[in-house]
């Protein structure tokens, strides 16, 4: 009979425009490792934020051992015995190996602020024995790859329970990325072994490895509880059945308004490469088309888009732009040569908050305001009134900062500035999130009309729903390489089923 | 539209960081008339704007570096380097000696900005390399010894030390350039970039901008200006010397703080800077007539620029301050 | 192999890029090369006076180098040297026996005046944190408040010391070794054993290397940040008392162009600007080199003067060979 350790129930959480937890409910028995699966925006990692004490919840609860408890820090979380392996790493590599695994933990070793060594380095040994890790505590951290950094989180995460006295709750969150086949093998063996003394979440989207790790296995969609799985008797398809398998609503995206691509090809890719981000990307985008990238974190597509973007130069390929070769070495080259970038860290790299709309619209281009050399506040003026007007943007007058729209009335600035330079080509990463629902239809509306004026798109799509929804055609990518490529007529749209199965 | 409405759009629009400094100024115009009934007199007024003027072309080029989000910590001795030029070349080069002054500053400007970007140094260090450069340098050169300008060429400096209609020249030259300042700012190309920068570099840097470029051109000017403020020095001290521009940086920092542009850089302004210069006028007379002691008032202003900054930097947007 | 794992094959050859814990060797080596070359061109340099003038300069500097140390490991900077320095000068040439009044404070002067600078540090730690004044700043600021504060006091005159005991830990010497050695030594193990042996050296190293990764740990940042500009100020306060003893008067320039060479010696040891890496050995390698480059100058025959234009130049060049700009998200 295996107590429950940890149990989260009903917990929801908001974010502005989108519910990421829906009443979620997920249990952790004593000994098992748990699997927690999901698409991009499921609500994985924000339950795993509630956990380690980085959000707070809007309701619900979190009982360890029965107990309910809120941690508002990671340290707080740590002292209830939850805590976390990071996916970027959280150790210090101008550190030794033990000062990691005790961080912020040394009063054991500490006395008047004296930190006895030798003390510190005997502890240190036992914890890494706990991980099968030999290796000298007093090594310093950056002299490690990244495998073994892993096991000395995870020993640093294990040294809790000398602390607490009771067995840790350990979350790993996507830990194999960063390894190859036999450090992958090696850290199962290890969580085979930590099984005996603690309790494990293991967050991942590579399908197999959480079918063979796992005693159980949890799936999250939109926000909700999909399913809850017995391993040994599910697999990699019934996993998929859960992920996905949502009805495409009507007309939500536009689909009757779809049109047919021209033939003309406004950007050629050949063989796009870049070492550690994609391979040999190729594909043709035509006038009026629009093609989505479907993949998971690490797929590669975001790397391909910045480099289209001018952002993040790949390092072997060809572009060609209406025929011609083109080196897309910054974002001016980019936008001479018609492409416009709409990011996904809209506030960072898409507009200047603190900036008013005309100016931000204007930037890429003020000769459209420059009258003999100076700039002219009342041509501005006019513009941005003009956006505003056309795009139906909300804004409490001309000279708001940008700072104080909504999200999607942010974005319609950042489509503004591109139209305004006249763009050929749209780059959308994620262009709908944090925007409500009422503004995402604008922009369905909006960029059926401009691919109707022959504008083309690569899209990067919150939802595989919004990647089929919109597309003629979609790419699925997986490990830096173009997997499938899937049409996607307004009369015959294919369904998320088909895409997932070549993007984990 | 509602008046509540247009209300709450004005707040939005409008910050704490826009009014205060006017206010401030006025509050203290206010106390000296009361303490002293003859500053409100136009000839105190205007002898009191000509012994600023020098601190004003100084802090209008710190003002878009400020608005940069950077720092120049090299425009004191950069200045007093002008100062020397000038006095030593007059007596070869006459009016001459004042381009080359003027062309000093741009280099020693062009210098700092191509350290700063090219090489990707954080401009208080480049800046501050730049100070002992410029400082040993100018010591060197001098020989440490004040440069007198001989009353045989002191025409070369009436252009300065003149009046014309009652005002010192030196109060129009200052005007001149807080007007091309002004215009710089607000109406070309140089200026926008400088606050879309400050205001958010990174979208900028999406938007096809040239930072790099902007960015040198940015430390160009205020390296000119703060040259053009050590010419405006040395023809009313009839010299040059290392030490002449002791004491500016400070002063020049607290007029654009004080004036509301934010160290974090975006928001802020030529005109904001000009309203600094006004307090530090007002502030240093009435410290003068309630007899403090001139290097307690150093001190003061000490404490005035960590306030000042205290209570105008956007900490949204720094998350790590270091 | 997909380019995934290509990039992660990469990735473990590459490591990390700049080692945290500087090499000494090479600074080591050019003081070598440094003492070898000068004593060859310069006989004068090995002379008793002159070994003595080295080693009471560099004293002096290692101690000021050392507060400055702190503050760089984790990151920041601390600008308010010379303003520290008037200050305390100026305290001590009040308060022990001197020609403008009849104070005989002794040791308690010197304790005094250690204190004020020790305030001053702590002040500026909490400006720096409580007020999220980037540390340029606040330092900048309290720069000019101790400088102004320290010429009112004297009224911009010098004061000189008059106090034996004082004089003489500069002035004295046991055998052929002066006595502000001692306190060098002294300042050097006290400090390298904070670094190295408690908690607070672990984590200015933690807070230079990763402040996000070591608030995420728990460690309290502000806490130990504002130790550590204390601990800065009691170090500026320490040389700016030694120093006064050196030159025999309290002045408000006690600090004149200190900052400079300060920040040379920190610098060129190895420490980095970026925080995370170095320590106070290097710097006790920077500020012997500091030292001796500037008295060899002083023995060519160069002008003082020139050695604040070498130094702004030597800052610069060290900092564009040495800074990890990996760490900087964009240069400001």
């Amino acid at each position: 009979m295996q107590d429950i350790v940890l149990e989260v129930r009903n917990i929801s959480k908001k974010f502005p425009g989108v519910q990421a937890l829906d009443r979620v409910n997920l249990q952790v028995k004593q000994h098992e490792i748990v699997g927690l699966v999901g698409e991009n925006g499921a609500g994985k990692s924000t339950l795993l934020k509630i956990l380690i004490g980085a959000y707070q919840p809007d309701q619900g609860e979190v009982l360890v051992r029965g107990k309910p408890v809120r941690p508002r820090s990671v340290k707080e979380a740590t002292d209830f015995g939850l805590s976390m392996v990071f996916q970027e790493q959280s150790l210090l590599s101008n550190l030794t190996v033990q000062e990691n695994i005790f961080l912020g933990n040394e009063e054991a070793f500490t006395r008047f602020g004296v930190i006895n060594w030798k003390k510190m380095k005997r502890e240190a040994e036992k914890q890494l024995a706990k991980v099968d890790l030999d290796l000298d505590p007093g090594t310093y951290t950056y002299k490690l790859n990244f495998a073994t950094r892993q096991m000395v989180e995870l020993a640093r995460v294990i040294a809790m329970e000398d602390r607490t006295k009771f067995e840790p709750i350990v979350i790993l969150d996507e830990p194999t990325t960063v390894l190859d086949g036999n450090e992958i093998d090696l850290l199962f063996s290890r969580l085979h072994k930590l099984k005996e003394r603690a309790a494990i979440i293991f967050v991942s989207h590579h399908l197999e490895e959480v079918l063979k790790i796992t005693d159980r296995i949890y799936v999250f969609k939109d926000g909700k509880n999909a399913g809850e799985l017995i391993t040994r008797e599910t697999d990699v398809n019934e996993i998929h059945r859960l992920m996905v398998g949502r009805e495409l609503r009507g007309e939500y995206y536009r689909q009757g308004k779809q049109i047919k691509p021209e033939e003309d090809v406004v950007i050629k890719v050949e063989n796009l490469t870049k070492s550690g981000k994609y391979k040999d990307v190729s594909f043709d985008l035509h006038k009026g088309e629009i093609i989505s990238f479907a993949g998971v974190l690490g797929s590669g597509r975001e790397d391909v888009c910045r480099a289209l973007a001018g952002l993040d130069r790949a390092d072997g390929g060809k572009i060609s732009i209406n025929g011609s070769k083109l080196e897309i070495d910054s974002p001016s080259a980019a936008i001479k040569a018609g492409i416009g970038y709409v990011p996904q860290d809209r506030g960072v790299e898409g507009l200047v908050l603190y900036l008013s709309i005309g100016p931000n619209i204007t930037l890429p281009d003020l000769s459209n305001i420059t009258h003999r050399g100076f700039l002219s506040p009342k041509s501005e003026r006019r513009l941005a009134e003009h956006w505003i007007e056309r795009m139906s943007i909300k804004a409490p007058g001309p000279n708001a900062l940008c700072l104080n729209l909504s999200g999607g009335n942010q974005q319609k600035v950042v489509l503004s500035k591109w139209l305004a330079t006249k763009v050929k080509v749209f780059i959308l990463d994620h262009p709908t999130r944090g925007v409500d629902v009422g503004a995402k239809e604008e922009v369905y509306e909006l960029i059926r009309e401009l691919a109707k004026q022959g504008i083309a798109f690569l899209l990067i799509a919150d939802t595989l729903e919004e990647t089929i929804g919109l597309s003629n055609m979609i790419f699925t990518m997986k490990d830096g390489e173009i997997t499938n490529r899937i049409e996607a007529p307004a009369d015959n749209k294919p369904l998320p089923i088909d895409l997932i199965k070549h993007m984990m | 539209m509602s008046v509540q409405t247009r209300i709450n759009n004005y707040r939005k629009t409008k910050t704490w960081v826009d009014v205060m400094p006017i206010a401030t100024l006025v509050v203290l115009v206010i106390l000296m008339s009361i303490g002293s009934p003859r500053f409100l007199l136009p000839a105190n007024l205007l002898g009191l704007l000509s012994q600023s003027a020098t601190l004003l072309v100084m802090g209008l080029g710190q003002t878009f570096i400020i608005l940069l989000g950077s720092i120049d910590l090299s425009i004191a001795p950069v200045a007093a380097m002008a100062t020397i030029i000038a006095a030593m070349l007059i007596p070869d080069l006459g009016y001459g000696a004042f381009v080359v002054a003027l062309l000093y500053g741009a280099f020693a400007g062009l210098l700092t900005g191509i350290i700063h970007t090219k090489a990707r140094i954080p401009s208080f260090i480049a800046t501050l390399g730049a100070m002992g450069v410029w400082t040993g340098i100018g010591f060197i050169v001098s020989n440490a010894t004040p440069i007198s300008v001989s009353l045989a060429n002191g025409h070369y400096l009436t252009w300065v030390t003149e009046n014309t209609l009652g005002v010192s020249n030196v109060v129009y030259l200052a005007l001149a350039i807080l007007i091309l300042t002004f215009v710089l700012e607000n109406y070309t190309r140089f200026g926008r970039y400088v606050k879309a920068m400050g205001a958010g570099e990174k979208a900028t840097y999406v938007s096809g901008v040239a930072i790099d470029r902007y960015k040198i051109y940015a430390f160009m000017l205020c390296s000119t200006l703060a040259a053009f403020s050590g010419i405006l020095l040395s023809t009313r001290m009839s010299g040059g010397s290392a030490r002449m521009a002791d004491g500016f940086l400070m002063k020049a920092i607290a007029v654009v703080i004080l004036g509301g542009t934010a160290i974090s850089g975006g928001i802020g302004g030529v005109m904001r800077t000009f309203v600094g210069v006004l307090i530090v006028m007002v502030l240093d007379m009435g410290m003068n007539m309630a007899g403090v002691n001139p290097w307690f008032q150093q001190a003061v202003y000490g404490g005035i620029i960590i306030l000042a900054v205290a209570l105008t930097i956007d900490r949204s947007r720094i998350s790590i301050i270091k | 192999m997909t380019a995934i794992t290509e990039g992660r094959a990469i990735h473990k050859l590459r490591g990390l890029r700049g080692k945290p814990i500087p090499s000494i060797i090479g600074p080591f080596l050019v003081l070598l090369v440094l003492l070898i070359g000068l004593s060859i061109i310069n006989p004068r340099f090995l002379s008793t006076a002159n070994l003595g003038n080295l080693a009471r300069q560099s004293s002096i500097l290692l101690i000021l180098a050392i507060g400055e140390t702190f503050i760089i490991l984790m990151g920041s900077i601390d600008l308010s040297i010379e303003g520290n320095m008037a200050l305390t000068s100026v305290i001590i040439g009040l308060l022990a026996m001197n020609y403008f009044n009849n104070n005989d404070f002794g040791i308690w002067a010197v304790v005094l005046s250690v204190v004020a600078g020790t305030l001053m540090g702590l002040l500026n730690g909490v400006f720096h944190t409580k007020m999220r004044i980037p540390s340029f700043m606040a330092t900048l600021g309290m720069m000019y408040v101790g400088l102004g504060l320290g010429t009112w006091l004297s009224n911009g005159m010098n004061l000189p010391l008059l106090d034996p005991m004082i004089l003489s830990w500069a002035r004295g010497s046991l055998g052929p070794v002066p006595n502000l050695t001692f306190f060098g030594i002294a300042a050097f193990f006290l400090a390298f054993f904070l670094e190295r042996y408690t908690r607070f050296g672990r984590y200015v190293f933690a807070i230079g290397g990763a402040e996000d990764r070591a608030k995420l740990a728990g460690i309290p940042i502000d806490r130990y940040k504002i130790y550590a500009f204390t601990l800065a100020g009691f170090f500026f306060g320490l040389g700016g008392v030694l120093n006064s003893a050196r030159i025999g008067a309290g002045s408000s320039t006690a600090g004149l162009n200190q900052l400079f060479a300060v920040i040379t010696a920190v610098v060129v040891g190895g420490t980095a600007l970026t925080g995370g890496a170095g320590g106070i050995l290097q710097t006790l390698v920077g500020a012997l080199i500091v030292t001796v480059i500037s008295n060899g100058m002083v023995l060519a025959g160069v002008h003082s003067f020139a050695q604040l234009a070498v130094q702004g130049l030597i800052i610069t060049i060290a900092v564009i060979l040495t800074l990890d700009r990996s760490k900087l998200p964009f240069i400001k």
